[in-house]
């Protein structure tokens, strides 16, 4: 799957889409694209705050490909440097009073996936994604 | 996503239908929060018919829990699917939210 957004949330139902339309063709189980679908939210969404300022005149590129039992994501953006994984990970455990809001899409890609990598590549933002094609 | 708001007495349950992201979080709040406003503190979320919820729902959920914690009101959450647990697991949702396995059970225990 290839596609690309405009650095906005209302392009959101067109990457849940084009997300379904992809599993459907790779024989993937709902309960999968739909953790694809979070961690494509959660990876847009914060591109969208961080690296371009809320510029949408940007564009995230989106690849996706079933690899046997794999999935291998590929999500790159032209904003500026901002390694996602960088960030400091969000205390689980605190009450709904204590708990900030905030700081968790971050945590669930991490936990949805098998690895994260980040590069900066030709002045591009460059996030590579390993998950499970069964874990549906 | 599609927001049901049914009143049960003094209870308010939503049922939510579709996705519950980024794109879809505002909207979700201003309804809670009409509820609210409207002085509506005890709410049941079903999420029978949710297919997911990301970081941008569970802001809402705990922006919710607050507000009605703060004036004495109640949140309950329902009918959670496999992916919306595991959210809520890796979250730690589970724990700080009650979180019922059925609508009438969420209903009698709030």
């Amino acid at each position: 799957m290839d596609l690309s957004v405009d650095a906005d949330v209302s392009e959101i139902p067109r990457v849940t889409d084009a997300v379904d339309r992809f599993g459907e063709d790779a024989g993937l189980a709902a309960g999968t694209c739909h953790k694809l679908s979070i961690i494509l939210d959660e990876l847009l969404s914060n591109a969208i705050s961080y690296g371009l300022g809320g510029n949408g005149d940007h564009q995230i590129d989106i690849h996706i490909e079933r690899d046997g039992e794999r999935l291998v994501l590929h999500v790159s953006d032209d904003g500026i440097p901002f390694n996602p994984f960088a960030s400091e990970k969000p205390d689980t455990s605190l009450s709904v009073d204590e708990r900030p809001i905030g700081g968790l899409g971050l945590l669930l890609v991490t936990e949805l996936t098998e690895s994260q990598t980040y590069e900066r590549v030709e002045d591009r933002n460059l996030v590579t994604l390993i998950m499970h094609s069964g874990n549906g | 996503m599609n927001i049901e708001t049914r009143t049960k007495g003094e209870i308010c349950v939503l049922h939510f239908e579709g996705n519950f992201d980024s794109n879809t979080a505002s909207d979700a709040e201003s309804v809670i929060n009409e509820l609210i406003e409207d002085g509506k503190l005890k709410i049941v979320a079903n999420f029978e018919n949710l297919n997911f919820i990301s970081s941008a729902g569970l802001r809402v959920l705990l922006a919710t829990a607050k507000r009605l914690n703060a004036s004495g009101g109640d949140l309950r959450v329902c009918c959670l699917n496999q992916t919306v647990q595991e959210v809520f697991d890796i979250s730690g949702f589970g724990t700080i939210l009650t979180v019922n396995q059925t609508e009438d059970e969420a209903i009698r225990s709030i």
